[in-house]
């Protein structure tokens, strides 16, 4: 028998094990690398986005009518490098459009020379866009620049597109979140690896003595089992790609809607290379090796419990001290992990010292047995107690994170929601006989107008919103802060000419209420105006900076990008309505949409957004339960003999099936209890560091006590589930029993 | 010249694709109209055309001014330039100036009022400098449809962006041709000096043994003065030139994985211009011999030997630098050089163009280009 036979034939004698092993990394790598594979494709098409569209400068013309292809080809023909886009704006669900010209693009330094093929998949070519819009969808031509040109003919001149924070930062942020993600899922299965794989070394320490006792040199021995943990890493990630692939497949479509509805970008499918699916099969390896690397390859180290645990509070406290003070998006999630690390350590080091001091205390010995039981087990269990332990605590917190932002989101949709039925006007319409006719029709109780524009500040461009504050569909708003009592003296302050900014604008610019804002709507560097700033109002999910002021402010030359109006319906449908609308304005097709379609449309991308977040957390909880469970089974073979002898002393196979129930059930709720604080740690981070520096706004802060119990009742359900696959061998057999 | 300039995307694609590549072959392939009809007037080809281009035939005959201006129901066409020039201290200096234009889909005309998007052609220009061993080289892209690029015949203009060749008013033939780049540029002013040579047979260019070809002809003395503009020093320049019109709807045959060509001025008035395709068991080659008083004669295959002479090692290949081109009826043999220096064109699709000289029965300036050699 040849050296690796004898040390594979381990496995003969512990199928279970090599099962256990390849299962957890087949999961842990089908979780992970499936995340890894979204989260790349989004950088590759966030990376071509913010190549082919860096929003820097655009040509504007001075007569501002809008550019042509002629004036395209002029500023082309006149040296000048200008690249066209070409927006459609289709209504939803069909969604923006937005075609480039590649061949233009060239003269932009940043054009990546090199890319994944199927760039072109992420937008259109512009005479393709330009064939879908058909005349049927408003476009808009921009025609960017690549740099400040000071000398473009007297007909033309650059417009700053700044808007502060590119989406390419945002997407940076929120690929962070995922790649974190991606580690702690990565970590928790190097912790199953490294306990199971460590079981099974101490299960073979005498046979690997033997060998060694023939002749075969540590060195070799440890190259073996090295090897051995590389070839298992390398079927069970192989294995777990394939079922990565068949995640990323399945989340594609949702991711998609979430990069589209956060940041404007489309997802769109990389090629797969050899290198997709070999870097994260070595990584996985490296890792695996790293995990049980201190074990294999050195000695045993002698542990001094005191400094493990000073060491242990060391690492916690300084990934609580980073979370509150740091201000980078990255080192955040570095103290996450040392957070996560600290606590588990630290819980799995005092929990059996707190366990055995208690035993000490107890005169009832069966008691103290418990306690002292229960000790041992959680020494024993301490990595996978671990990893559920983070896995309960990560679930805690995007649950948190995702049930804090849900409810943010629908309060904010219902404000922005406002009324029945949403009507886009159609262009050059006047808002003051827009409004006349509206008022003038049966079938409109309350109509409330919207113009959008842009208007420049000293802080660069930014999106402008004039709304008529006496509408009683506004006054429900809430506000993050305001320089009034309620939001009606807020509505009152701005009909008085006073302006309320987003929240974005605000944490950008670090502007706050009572501060002034200058602006100047529709570039017309005419009439520039200074308002007040009454109001912060929450604008979720966007990146752009806004400012709403009372349509009286708005100069009546400039123009508007768009004119909208919210409609509560006094009687007969929307049909009815739209027939209406259409002969008073003599306008067929206008755009009219049922604002209970849109939020559900809303609910929908938002729920596909997170489904992704939630399913991986879930699946992490689902693994470490499973690794748990199998570990236990395993380290049980030892301990049983305990219960059978609480048997043979006279206890009832009922009540020591009890004992054990209770055991196991502390083992896990236990871990569950200590994940809450953990969890909650977590949560927030997320929302009260990690947000803000990623997104640019803050949500409120809230707990889900009903989830912890959620999370309790399924680490107890866990326990239970390991105290029934236990009983059975703690049963006597019936020879013995007499 | 060859169909060579051409740029078609047959060439291997093998090598690591940018992206501007990338959204022309999609573009390319995207919009080509691929319907599959035979096109009645050119049975005589016996070959079935895969779409509704035409392609050149020998009936075809060369007509200026209009074809100097684009050929809309041909695929591929090229307005080529290069010129052998001297500073006004003497130093050697090679310029090149190209544009193509491959076409999408077959039209009647260019003519037809174009103010949207839609792309019926892609065009691409090239522009080098060379001198003292150090190469220059630009390349700009455009779609057709939007006269960002564009060629007509009368005026004759052929444009991309800012760069532009184009007739200048006044009582003789004259041409001006401006590049600019972000750190050199050049503005010449250039005189065709003899009738155009029409190559072939009366212009139809036979490039391979089965008849298939393209319609070229050259002006192959042109009187070249302008400046040139490096890196801020502007250098007045004189010298001559040779300018190549071709056009043609069909790709290279798939076993012609590139080309050597070049065309010689001689220093006793004649030129010369000759090429060779490169097919997997051997070559086609033919030829132009243009007398120093103006007469033209067409070489067939057998009539020439262009052979390639010693290697020389590049950063994308090994490429002959040495060619012996012998013309036995014209007394011709001769050793074509390429002076020190690396030459690559790395545009989208990498050639090489190098000014050369030549020794040998006959002295003359010239140049050269090859095409396939990158590894």
């Amino acid at each position: 028998m040849n050296l690796t036979s004898a040390l594979l034939s381990h496995y003969r004698r512990h199928p279970w094990q090599l099962l256990a092993l390849l299962l957890i990394l087949i999961v842990a790598t089908a979780l992970w690398s499936g995340v890894w594979q979204l989260s790349q494709q989004a950088r590759a098409s966030f990376t071509s986005n913010d190549a082919a569209l860096q929003e820097r400068f655009s040509v504007v013309r001075e007569d501002a009518s809008p550019v042509t292809v002629k004036d395209f080809v002029t500023l082309r023909r006149l040296g000048f490098c200008v690249s066209p886009q070409l927006t459609v704006e289709r209504p939803a669900p069909k969604g923006r459009v937005i075609g480039i010209d590649a061949l233009s693009l060239r003269c932009f330094s940043d054009v990546p020379q090199e890319s994944p093929s199927g760039n072109s998949g992420a937008f259109v070519d512009i005479g393709e866009a330009e064939k879908l819009a058909a005349g049927q969808w408003p476009t808009r031509l921009t025609l960017f620049a690549p740099r400040e040109y000071s000398d473009l003919p007297s007909a033309y001149r650059i417009a700053s597109l700044f808007s502060g924070v590119g989406a390419g930062q945002l997407a940076d942020s929120f690929l962070l979140n995922l790649d974190a993600l991606c580690a702690l899922v990565l970590l928790i299965s190097a912790l199953l690896v490294r306990s199971v794989f460590l079981l099974g070394l101490a299960q073979r320490e005498a046979s690997l003595a033997l060998l060694n006792r023939f002749g075969v040199t540590p060195g070799r021995l440890q190259f073996h089992l090295i090897i051995e943990l590389a070839v298992l890493s390398a079927i069970g990630g192989g294995l777990g790609l394939v079922f990565g692939q068949v995640l990323a497949n399945g989340f594609g479509q949702g991711f998609d809607q979430a990069l589209s509805g956060l940041f404007g970008v489309r997802l769109y499918a990389q090629q797969t290379t050899w290198w997709t699916w070999l870097a994260p099969l070595l990584v996985l390896i490296l890792v695996m090796i790293w995990a049980v690397a201190d074990r294999v390859l050195f000695a045993k180290l002698k542990t001094n419990y005191r400094l493990l645990v000073l060491v242990a509070s060391a690492v916690l406290v300084i990934g609580v001290g980073s979370s509150l003070l740091s201000a980078s998006l990255a080192w955040q999630f570095v103290a996450i992990g040392l957070t996560l690390a600290g606590f588990g350590w630290l819980t799995v080091l005092l929990l059996p010292w707190l366990l055995n001091q208690l035993a000490k205390t107890c005169t009832q010995p069966l008691t103290g047995w418990s306690w002292r039981e229960l000790a041992v087990m959680i020494r024993q269990l301490s990595l996978p107690l671990m990893a559920l332990q983070f896995a309960a605590a990560t679930v805690i917190a995007v649950h948190a994170l995702v049930g804090t932002f849900e409810n943010t989101f629908y309060d904010w949709l219902d404000q922005r929601l406002q009324g029945d039925v949403y009507l886009q006007a159609p262009p050059d319409l006047d808002l003051t006989s827009a409004n006349a006719t509206l008022t003038s029709l049966d079938s409109v109780k309350a109509s409330h107008g919207v113009l959008r524009g842009e208007a420049q500040t000293s802080y660069g461009s930014v999106e402008i919103t004039a709304v008529d504050p006496a509408s009683p569909l506004l006054q429900p708003w809430t506000f993050l802060a305001s320089t009034q009592e309620t939001p009606g003296d807020v509505w009152r302050a701005v009909a008085a000419g006073e302006i309320l900014i987003n929240e974005q604008l605000a944490r950008r610019e670090q502007l706050t209420v009572g501060e002034q804002l200058t602006f100047d709507i529709g570039q017309s560097r005419q009439s520039p105006y200074t308002g007040t700033i009454a109001g912060i109002y929450a604008d979720y999910g966007r990146p752009a900076s806004e400012v709403l002021i009372s349509q009286q402010l708005w100069p009546p030359e400039a123009p508007y990008s768009s004119l909208s109006f919210s409609i509560r319906l006094a009687s007969g449908g929307i049909q009815a309505f739209q027939q209406q609308i259409e002969q008073a304005w003599r306008s067929p097709g206008l755009t009219i949409r049922d604002n209970s379609e849109i939020r559900t449309l809303a609910v929908t991308i938002f729920d596909q957004t997170f489904a992704l977040t939630r399913a991986i957390s879930a699946l992490t909880l689902a693994l470490a339960g499973f690794a748990l469970l199998l570990m236990a089974l395993t380290m049980f073979g030892a301990r049983k003999q305990y219960y059978q002898k609480l048997q043979l002393w006279g206890m009832q196979k009922r009540h020591v099936k009890l004992w054990l129930m209770r055991h196991s059930t502390l083992l896990t709720g236990t871990v569950g209890v200590t994940a809450l604080p953990l969890g909650s740690f977590l949560t927030w981070v997320l929302v009260a560091r990690i947000n803000p520096l990623a997104f640019g706004w803050t949500l409120p802060m809230a707990m889900f006590p009903v989830f912890w119990l959620v999370i309790l009742g399924l680490c107890l359900t866990i326990g239970l589930i390991l105290a029934s696959l236990l009983a059975p061998q703690i049963a006597l057999k019936a020879g013995r029993r007499g | 010249m060859i169909n060579n300039r051409a740029v078609v995307p047959v060439i291997s694609i093998s090598r690591v694709v940018p992206t501007v590549l990338m959204a022309l072959t999609i573009l390319l392939s995207a919009c080509s109209d691929s319907s599959s009809t035979p096109d009645a007037g050119f049975a005589g080809l016996g070959e079935t055309s895969s779409d509704n281009f035409r392609q050149p035939s020998v009936d075809d005959v060369i007509s200026l001014p209009q074809d100097l201006g684009v050929h809309p129901q041909h695929r591929i066409e090229w307005w080529y330039l290069t010129a052998n020039l001297k500073t006004a201290d003497g130093r050697s200096l090679g310029l090149q100036w190209t544009q193509f234009r491959r076409g999408l889909k077959a039209a009647a005309s260019v003519d037809q009022p174009q103010t949207d998007w839609n792309m019926n052609a892609a065009w691409m220009s090239h522009a080098a400098v060379s001198v003292d061993g150090e190469h220059r080289f630009s390349e700009r892209l455009a779609r057709g449809g939007t006269r960002q690029a564009g060629a007509t015949g009368q005026p004759f203009n052929v444009w991309l962006d800012d760069w532009q060749l184009r007739e200048v008013d006044g009582s003789k033939e004259q041409w001006q041709l401006t590049v600019t780049e972000d750190n050199w540029s050049y503005n010449l002013l250039i005189a065709p000096r003899r009738d155009i040579v029409r190559h072939g047979q009366d212009g139809f260019s036979t490039k391979s043994a089965d008849g298939q070809g393209s319609m070229y002809f050259s002006f192959v003395d042109l009187a070249i003065e302008g400046d040139v503009t490096l890196d801020g020093e502007t250098y007045a320049v004189s010298g001559q030139g040779w300018f190549d019109r071709e056009w043609s709807s069909q790709f290279l045959r798939a076993d012609q994985d590139g080309w050597d060509w070049l065309a010689l001025h001689l220093d006793s008035g004649a030129k010369v211009m000759a090429f060779r395709l490169r097919e997997r068991d051997g070559f086609y080659q033919s030829g132009t011999w243009v007398s120093p008083t103006g007469e033209v004669r067409a070489l067939t295959p057998d009539q020439l030997s262009l052979e390639p002479g010693r290697l020389r090692d590049t950063r994308a290949g090994s490429l002959p630098e040495q060619w012996q081109l012998s013309i036995p009826s014209e007394g011709l043999d001769i050793t074509v050089t390429v002076p020190p220096g690396d030459y690559w064109n790395n545009g989208v699709f990498p050639y090489w163009e190098s000014p050369v000289s030549a020794e040998g029965t006959h002295k003359g300036v010239g140049y050269l280009e090859l095409t396939g050699y990158q590894e």
